[in-house]
């Protein structure tokens, strides 16, 4: 986090409520996205107790797993979630070859999956893993089956751990972008408390509001965790009455149980509702709906994989596909960042204060300078020398590529840097667009400028048949543990 | 030593000290730089009935249904003889086959009184492995380990302790949480170790006693787990060392705590002055102002992640709260703003009205800029 961040933060305990920090959003918001907020069952592993779904705000759909009854819960749930994947199936649009890629079938948009946070994004990873190596019965349609759910699911969740995609989005994670609280990220991580700084309700300030939130029986916190408060008053008497209950007293048991679920889950799915909303408000960057194509690109794609009978996501990642992913991780938070940069002025703001970015006029200008040439067949090249004086605090090196917003297109090189006491003199050299006028601006020109976007060329790797025998035994790892930030 | 432990009783009051647990031992690593839990905790008080009494309890964060599975998951395990546990121990440690045997400790009994009896029976039967006599052993199950934490013996119960033909102890760890594809959830697996941690300290301390090398015991502990999503146990092993290190240096510290108890002023008690020793009946009548103040003369360093492993946490946050402590704000907001302590000296110094100490010019400086970018962006300073 920034300095800037942290001032807002300091300004929210100081005024009781959010402050502002990003004000354009940079993942898409779907007109019609499926929030999903799921319940675990108490001492299980991604077995869920209900999972509540849709896309009508006011209709939202409840799906229990009372304990012994499964696998009804699972093919309803399938078939509600396929449902809404399938509908993206039957609009397409035709994107015309270009170098190397062939002309391509596409779909015209895809879906979208909303969560609350991180445990909820996590938790859909965890019962796509316990579902996709599910076998499909005989004589069905795998495209319904719970084993495409799982791999559905795992689809979403793997998406998510990309920043660039909005295929899953985290509600909390999103939220935190756009608004500093006068809490921790900790407390910021859960639904109510954060709405509750952003929204404080009438005569509560912002702290007043997130205590009030606390309250597990009167707003029981986002899953997929139940609150253990909740799980004593509601839950338990419930869960031992239903395992000796049959026929009608399990029917009764069964549906209090369902009321239990929905009380538990509605304030979220409410508030949940309102999160999306206020975030569909924020206007978009430009690179938002680019980012947003490459989402139905790997929609697209997955869903031929799915509809050619591919088989569900491996346990492990082979070595290659590991280090494959890590790179494309890397360059998509990178990216992000880089395009942000240019697009957002918050970011740019923050970026200033780290000293990777600065503000500063225009002093001195050289339009015309030419170098010589490089080689013997070679011509003199024209490079405009541009002088730049900021009282910003820059930490750059020589030879770093810089961009501005004012054109991105036009990167230029840090030649010299000159400190005095009160600011610094900054000698850039345009590197590209160099005989466009608009790549020199005028004296007296203010420029905003950050490094420029890197250049993203996809490290070589092995095929896989090609990896050394050193990496091929990838093998089970001991569960891993990061020691705590404490224990210094 | 017994001017000591008169002082952590004057601290306590006329009740009991809370007894150590693994867990929390466990948690004396995570913010150690607190000093009001270091003397709270050395001093045996019960942190739970001081929050409660407060009005700043701690709402319950164990489900019911959680503990109940666990406790099924690890008689699964341990049935008839510590069968299953038997097969996964043989694979992990080459257990030799003819020699398993498994001894139930419990059968001494499990309520508090018959732990002096369990602790000196685990004892004897762990020298008498370590010197090669007796009967074969390689399970003792629900053994009785002793560790001295601030002065005071503390009664610890790992699930298992094995034992190697070659001569070394194992700590067993059965938890319920699942390994899937053998990844454990970080966070959990992260709590097993530093309780692995606190056995394998005790153990060491009982061998180094007797004469034995610590190295006898095993500094890896052995985790025995659901396996994905079933509930056939499997094991994994996970390095403890650092645990270890970082447990031993919290005890030690626990035994330097006179410090600590030197800078409390005279008299200070956290007494809750209990009106009757039933425990069921019995109401708190210390008066809550005064209790505040004596917390007051110790020195509380809030992190947001406190009401994990402290049951003051939310005391404490009331508390930095009221001060409008940065620490409120979360880990990165102290760091940015390391050496301030309130909201208002940081608002200050960004908005030019408090002049920064010699050792804050450079943040103030910093803080004067990204005051005025906000202000560009986000206008006045209304």
């Amino acid at each position: 986090m920034s300095l800037l961040t942290t001032l807002q933060q300091l300004r929210a305990s100081e005024r009781h409520h959010a402050q502002p920090l990003s004000r354009l959003r940079y993942l898409h918001v779907a007109d019609q996205p499926m929030l999903i907020l799921p319940l675990n069952r108490p001492g299980e592993t991604a077995r869920p107790l209900a999972v509540m779904a849709g896309c009508d705000p006011g209709h939202p759909r409840l799906f229990l797993a009372p304990p012994g009854d499964d696998d009804r819960f699972l093919t309803d749930l399938a078939e509600h979630l396929h449902t809404y994947i399938h509908s993206f199936h039957y609009a397409t649009r035709i994107r015309p070859a270009k170098g190397e890629q062939p002309e391509r079938r596409e779909y015209l948009d895809a879906p979208q999956l909303v969560v609350t946070g991180t445990a909820s994004a996590y938790y859909l990873k965890m019962l796509g893993r316990a579902l996709r190596y599910r076998p499909v019965p005989e004589g069905t349609d795998p495209a319904t089956s719970v084993s495409h759910l799982g791999c559905w699911l795992t689809f979403f969740a793997e998406r998510a751990e990309y920043a660039t995609s909005s295929l899953l989005l985290n509600l909390t994670g999103l939220l935190s972008t756009h608004w500093a609280t006068g809490q921790s990220i900790l407390d910021n991580a859960h639904l109510a408390p954060l709405m509750a700084w952003i929204f404080p309700p009438p005569g509560l300030t912002g702290h007043q509001a997130a205590l009030a939130a606390e309250n597990p029986l009167q707003h029981p916190p986002d899953g997929p965790t139940v609150d253990p408060s909740f799980e004593s008053a509601r839950l338990s008497s419930l869960f031992a009455a239903l395992k000796s209950s049959r026929g009608v007293r399990r029917q009764h048991h069964v549906a209090r149980l369902q009321e239990a679920a929905e009380d538990y889950l509605q304030p979220t799915w409410d508030l949940a509702w309102k999160a999306i909303a206020t975030l569909r408000g924020l206007p978009p960057v430009r690179s938002t709906a680019a980012r947003w194509d490459t989402d139905i690109r790997r929609f697209t794609a997955y869903s031929d994989h799915l509809a050619a009978g591919g088989p569900p996501q491996p346990k492990h990642d082979d070595v290659v596909s590991a280090a494959i992913r890590l790179a494309e991780l890397e360059h998509a938070a990178a990216s992000l960042a880089a395009s942000r940069a240019l697009e957002d002025d918050f970011v740019m703001a923050e970026r200033r204060t780290t000293g990777e970015a600065f503000r500063g006029t225009v002093t001195h200008t050289e339009p015309d300078r030419t170098i010589p040439p490089q080689g013997p067949r070679q011509r003199p090249k024209r490079r405009p020398l541009i002088t730049v004086r900021t009282n910003d605090p820059v930490r750059l090196e020589p030879n770093r590529l810089l961009a501005g917003p004012h054109d991105p297109a036009v990167h230029m090189a840090v030649l010299d840097l000159t400190y005095t006491t009160d600011d610094t003199e900054i000698v850039l050299e345009v590197r590209t667009r160099t005989s466009n006028p608009s790549s020199v601006p005028a004296v007296g020109t203010t420029l905003l400028l950050t490094t420029a976007p890197d250049h993203f060329r996809r490290p070589q790797f092995p095929s896989r048949d090609q990896i050394p025998w050193t990496h091929t035994d990838t093998g089970l790892t001991a569960p891993g543990h990061e020691p705590g930030e404490d224990q210094a | 030593m017994s001017s000591l432990s008169s002082r952590l009783g004057t601290l306590r009051g006329p009740v009991e000290p809370k007894p150590h647990n693994a867990r929390s031992l466990a948690a004396l690593t995570a913010n150690p730089g607190c000093r009001r839990r270091a003397i709270l905790d050395a001093a045996g008080v019960d942190k739970e009935a001081l929050a409660v009494h407060l009005g700043h309890p701690l709402p319950p964060t164990q489900s019911p249904r959680a503990l109940s599975r666990g406790a099924q998951f690890e008689a699964q395990v341990k049935d008839q003889g510590g069968a299953e546990l038997l097969s996964l121990l043989r694979d992990k440690l080459h257990l030799p086959l003819p020699e398993a045997a498994h001894t139930d400790l419990s059968v001494l009994g499990t309520s508090d009184r018959a732990m002096n009896v369990r602790h000196a029976r685990t004892r004897s039967l762990i020298l008498e492995a370590a010197h090669g006599k007796g009967a074969s052993r390689t399970m003792l199950d629900h053994p009785v380990l002793e560790l001295t934490v601030a002065g005071r013996p503390v009664f610890l119960e790992p699930d298992l302790v094995a034992f190697q033909s070659e001569g070394i102890f194992h700590v067993v760890e059965i938890k319920s949480f699942a390994v899937v594809d053998g990844q454990a959830p970080g966070d959990k697996a992260a709590g097993a170790v530093l309780q692995g941690a606190a056995y394998i300290i005790a153990l060491q301390d009982l061998l180094t006693r007797a004469g034995f090398s610590p190295e006898r015991v095993s500094t890896t502990l052995l985790l025995i787990t659901p396996r994905d999503f079933s509930r056939r146990p499997m094991a994994s092993t996970i390095d403890a060392r650092h645990q270890i290190k970082s447990l031993r240096r919290q005890l030690d510290r626990l035994e330097r705590i006179e410090d600590l108890l030197g800078q409390l002023p005279a008299g200070i008690t956290f007494d809750l002055a209990y009106d009757g020793p039933d425990a069921r009946t019995r109401t708190a009548t210390r008066d809550r102002d005064d209790l505040t103040k004596a917390l007051n003369t110790t020195e509380a360093r809030y992190r947001a992640n406190c009401r994990h492993h402290c049951q003051l946490a939310h005391f404490c946050r009331a508390q930095a709260h009221e001060g409008q402590l940065i620490d409120v704000l979360g880990s990165s907001a102290s760091e940015d703003l390391g050496g301030i302590d309130t909201i208002a000296a940081a608002l200050g110094l960004a908005d030019g009205s408090r002049a920064p100490a010699p050792d804050q010019e450079d943040l103030a400086t910093a803080l004067r800029h990204a005051e005025s970018i906000r202000n560009e962006l986000f206008g006045g300073a209304a």
